[in-house]
Formats: C-alpha cells, sequence, structure tokens
C-alpha cells in the first residue's frame, strides 16, 4: 500500500561529509582568484551512490580529473586563494545557471542518474542551498576583497576536459575560454602557443555560444577579467604533472592586466 | 548602426543615490529613465513611445529615491532607457536588446547590430551598472551585515487587452523572507490590491537583477512592480514609498 510512498529524506549535508568548499591560501591578498567548480568527485553522504556504479564515479562525469592539483599549484605560484568545491557535480554544478536542467543533471554523458530523476522540489532547494550558494557568497565575497582593496580583480577557473568525446579525439592539450573579455586570453593563447603547446581557442566548447555561471556571473557580466582554463584530463593525472601544467600556465599567464 | 559609445553630454551610466549611505539595503531601479544615449538618435522611435512603458518604468524613480529616503540606505538607478541595453535580463538573452518590445513594437535602432556594437552598448550600460550593484552589496556583507535588495519597477494597467487588477505585485522566487511579510502587510491595508508574482512570475522568469545579486548567493530580496497609474504624480509615488516602506519587514 505504502509502496509508492516516497519516503526518503530530504537532502541534508552531515558533519562527516564536510564543508561544502574548501578555501586554499585563504589569507593572501592577491588581485588572482582561482576556482575549481569541478574539484572532486565526493557523494553527500544521503544521496549513497546516486544510484549509479562506483566507477561511474572515477570518471569525468563525476568530477574533473586532476584540476584540483592544479589549481593549488597554481594558486601557490600566483601567491593567490583559491575556491574548490567539494562535491561531485553530479549531486550539483556550480557551474550552471540555478534554472538549466543540467544544475542537477538527470543524465551526464549518456549515464542516467536515477538520483537526480524526479527530485522533489524540497530537495532541490536544498541542495542548492547547501552546495551552490555558498561556494558562489564565498567567490563573490573573494572578488569583492579585491575590489574594496581598489584593485581590480582577475578570475581564473580552472576545468578539465575528456581526451575523447562522441568518438572524437580531441587534439588539444590545453584549452583558453573566452566570451567578450580578450585582455587575459589573447596573450595568454600566444604564450602558450610559443611553448609549442596544442591550445584550443574556446575549445573545446565555446564561452561564447553557452552561458555557464561561475565566471560569467561573477566576472564577465561586471566587466572583470577573466578566463577559463580546460587541461586534457590524461596530461594531468599525476602530481607531478598537475605540477608541471600549474607552471605551464604560470609561465604563460600575463601577469600585468 | 555604426558604433556606440557614451559622450559626457551623455552622463553617467547609472546614477549611485546617496552612496554613502550606510544600510543593510539597498534599492535598485532598473528601468529607471528613458534616455537615450546621443549616438544612437532616436532608435527610429517617435517621441511618444519613449513616454509609454516600453521605453521605461513610469514613475518607478521617485518610488526607488523616497523609498530609499525612508529606508536611509543608497540606490542604484540606471541611467538609460531599457530599450538600449535592459539590464534586467542575460546578456546573452534576445531581451538584452530586444528588436521587438513586449508590445509588439519594432524598434529599428535595434536591428541588425553587429557583435561589436552590442558589446560596447554591454560595456557602457550593463557592466557597469551591476558592478556598482556587486560592489554596493559587497560593502555590507564585509560590514558582517546580510544585505537586503528591493528592486523597484512599475507595470502597465493593461497588457494586450488584459486589465491588472492589482496595485501593486510583490516578485519572488525561493526567498520569502521580503516578499512574504510586504504581501501581508500591505493587505493588512484592505484597499489594496496585492499580486502574488503578478502580473507574471519570478519563479518562472529568472530576472537577472535580483537572481545574481541576491537570490542565487541566499540573499533576500524582492521585486515590486507597481502599477503606473498610481504612481504617475510625485505625491503618489510618495504615498507608495511610505506604503512599501512601512510594508518592509524590520529585522530578517
Amino acid at each position: 500500500m505504502d509502496s509508492c510512498v516516497d519516503t526518503k529524506p530530504v537532502f541534508r549535508l552531515q558533519p562527516e561529509d564536510g564543508p561544502s568548499f574548501e578555501r586554499h591560501g585563504a589569507r593572501r591578498n592577491s588581485r588572482w582568484l582561482l576556482v575549481c567548480d569541478h574539484a572532486r568527485n565526493r557523494v553527500p553522504r544521503c544521496l549513497g551512490d546516486m544510484g549509479v556504479g562506483a566507477p561511474e564515479f572515477e570518471r569525468h562525469l563525476a568530477y574533473d580529473i586532476g584540476a584540483e592539483g592544479v589549481t593549488r599549484h597554481l594558486a601557490d605560484l600566483l601567491d593567490a586563494p583559491a575556491l574548490i568545491h567539494g562535491f561531485t557535480r553530479l549531486a550539483l554544478d556550480p557551474n550552471r545557471q540555478l534554472n538549466d536542467p543540467a544544475l542537477m543533471p538527470p543524465v551526464s554523458d549518456g549515464v542516467v542518474i536515477p538520483a537526480n530523476r524526479h527530485i522533489s522540489h524540497e530537495e532541490q532547494q536544498a541542495r542548492i542551498d547547501a552546495l551552490f550558494r555558498p561556494y558562489h557568497l564565498a567567490i563573490a565575497d573573494a572578488l569583492s576583497a579585491v575590489r574594496m582593496r581598489g584593485e581590480l580583480p582577475i578570475l581564473l577557473s580552472i576545468h578539465s576536459f575528456t581526451p575523447e568525446m562522441d568518438g572524437f579525439k580531441r587534439p588539444w592539450q590545453v584549452g583558453v575560454l573566452w566570451d567578450r573579455d580578450k585582455r587575459l586570453a589573447a596573450p595568454f593563447i600566444k604564450a602558450l602557443e610559443e611553448e609549442g603547446l596544442v591550445v584550443g581557442d574556446n575549445e573545446p566548447y565555446s564561452r561564447q555560444s553557452y552561458r555557464t555561471y561561475t565566471v560569467e556571473s561573477h566576472a564577465e557580466d561586471l566587466g572583470l577579467p577573466n578566463l577559463l582554463v580546460e587541461v586534457r584530463q590524461d596530461l594531468i593525472e599525476t602530481e607531478a604533472q598537475q605540477k608541471a601544467w600549474a607552471e605551464r600556465l604560470f609561465k604563460a599567464l600575463p601577469k600585468e592586466v | 548602426m555604426s558604433g556606440f559609445s557614451l559622450t559626457e553630454a551623455d552622463g553617467p551610466s547609472c546614477e549611485h543615490y546617496h552612496a554613502g549611505r550606510k544600510s543593510r539595503w539597498l534599492v535598485v531601479c532598473d528601468h529607471a529613465r528613458n534616455k537615450i544615449p546621443l549616438c544612437l538618435g532616436n532608435l527610429g522611435l517617435a517621441p511618444e513611445v519613449m513616454e509609454q512603458h516600453i521605453a521605461y518604468d513610469v514613475g518607478a524613480e521617485g518610488v526607488a529615491r523616497q523609498l530609499a529616503d525612508l529606508l536611509q540606505c543608497p540606490a542604484l538607478l540606471h541611467g538609460f532607457c531599457r530599450l538600449v541595453v535592459d539590464p534586467n535580463n542575460q546578456p546573452d538573452t534576445p531581451g538584452i536588446m530586444r528588436e521587438i518590445a513586449c508590445d509588439g513594437t519594432e524598434i529599428p535602432g535595434n536591428r541588425n547590430l553587429s557583435a561589436a556594437h552590442k558589446q560596447a552598448r554591454l560595456d557602457a550600460l550593463f557592466r557597469p551598472y551591476h558592478r556598482a550593484i556587486a560592489d554596493a552589496m559587497a560593502a555590507i556583507r564585509a560590514r558582517g551585515e546580510l544585505p537586503l535588495l528591493v528592486s523597484v519597477h512599475s507595470c502597465t494597467p493593461e497588457l494586450n487587452g488584459h486589465q491588472r487588477p492589482w496595485h501593486i505585485g510583490v516578485l519572488w522566487n525561493q526567498d520569502g523572507r521580503l516578499a512574504l511579510p510586504v504581501m501581508k502587510s500591505l493587505e493588512a491595508a484592505g484597499d489594496i490590491r496585492v499580486g502574488d508574482n503578478q502580473p507574471y512570475s519570478a519563479q518562472e522568469t529568472r530576472f537577472y537583477t535580483t537572481s545574481v545579486h541576491a537570490e542565487d548567493l541566499g540573499t533576500p530580496s524582492v521585486l515590486l512592480e507597481i502599477r503606473h497609474d498610481v504612481i504617475a504624480t510625485p505625491e503618489q509615488q510618495k504615498v507608495w514609498a511610505r506604503r512599501i516602506f512601512s510594508a518592509l519587514p524590520e529585522s530578517v
């Protein structure tokens, strides 16, 4: 009789889950702020395995493999703070507009995510309150702190991409994604190419054709310089590789904007 | 359409009314004015069109200023006609520079805009306003306080043949901390018809200003749509500013 009654408790982070994001080098005073939206594949405990097999959480659909390590090392090199999101994008993708269906994707990369099908309104709100708002408030605050010191902040968002998508082998080693503000992108792309790297200019996808959230809402819309960098996953699997790539990116970043 | 640039004669893209006031409240008025930047001429529109709702929110600026005075808080007033750039829309949506206004009027000056021209408009009329709002909200948060955002708009008594019975619409998405007490208090007056997410709903449409600067960050906000005909004169605007002031909760 009661078998169709959904008794699933509403989403809630528990103390063992830890905080929804981490501040790395929070006290550093810099114009630069690094963010890593898809740093981790951790699932909030109350979601179990989300109805997805454990191996799926080791793949790109759950997080940006290698991106967190690159972010930390690059933040250290720039002597800048970084904000690192703490949970899998399958629970909530903090780089999506709140009205984007991909915020809690029912299907990702062809894989059905049962825990994201028919989510109650209440649970959606609870996930947003726990996994979206604290992270974005922290980003807004960090950028504001720079502006209130009278400096122009620079937002750098670090992601990674799969080597292959829908049968297409992506040739780029690194993608530099920009929308309208090319102040950082143009010299950065040039410097990376001079190092002999295969650079995707607004690849593997273009920010001019798809509006994500983090860089747009916190920087682009306010006229602040920003960049989204996508490194190919297979190049940043190990800590040593992540460090080497952070050094490469650091060398190529324009220091004056 | 040639290039776009504001000149000194145009004045600033937005006005920061009483910027020095320290308050948890911030009043914004996205569609305060019907001014068109000189370089755009008249956008191909007749002068009488510029006096209508499609160009700006008639009466809203007066209410916004008076409300800011009562709350003793700053206000940010956008300086130009919404047909040039609508600051309450996302930059990548058609609503940002409409070729056809909501009542069907064609806007010749918005046809076939080059990407460079659109960017110049955004750089001049969208980004500085939103950066000013972000800064004002950040300054409140930096003092350790939770900011409270009130967005003042006005609406036509009639759209496409539909009479709008509400004197004021209270628009909110998920965070009802401001909207619910405001509605309750306005309704308690007995003679005011209050629309709950009317004449349109913030739960169905993502309004840019309140979403990005407040709702998305867990900050309380409310969008008010007051009917034009009840705020046509400065005296009426004053009355409505007082009504709204009295209806806003003292603590959130």
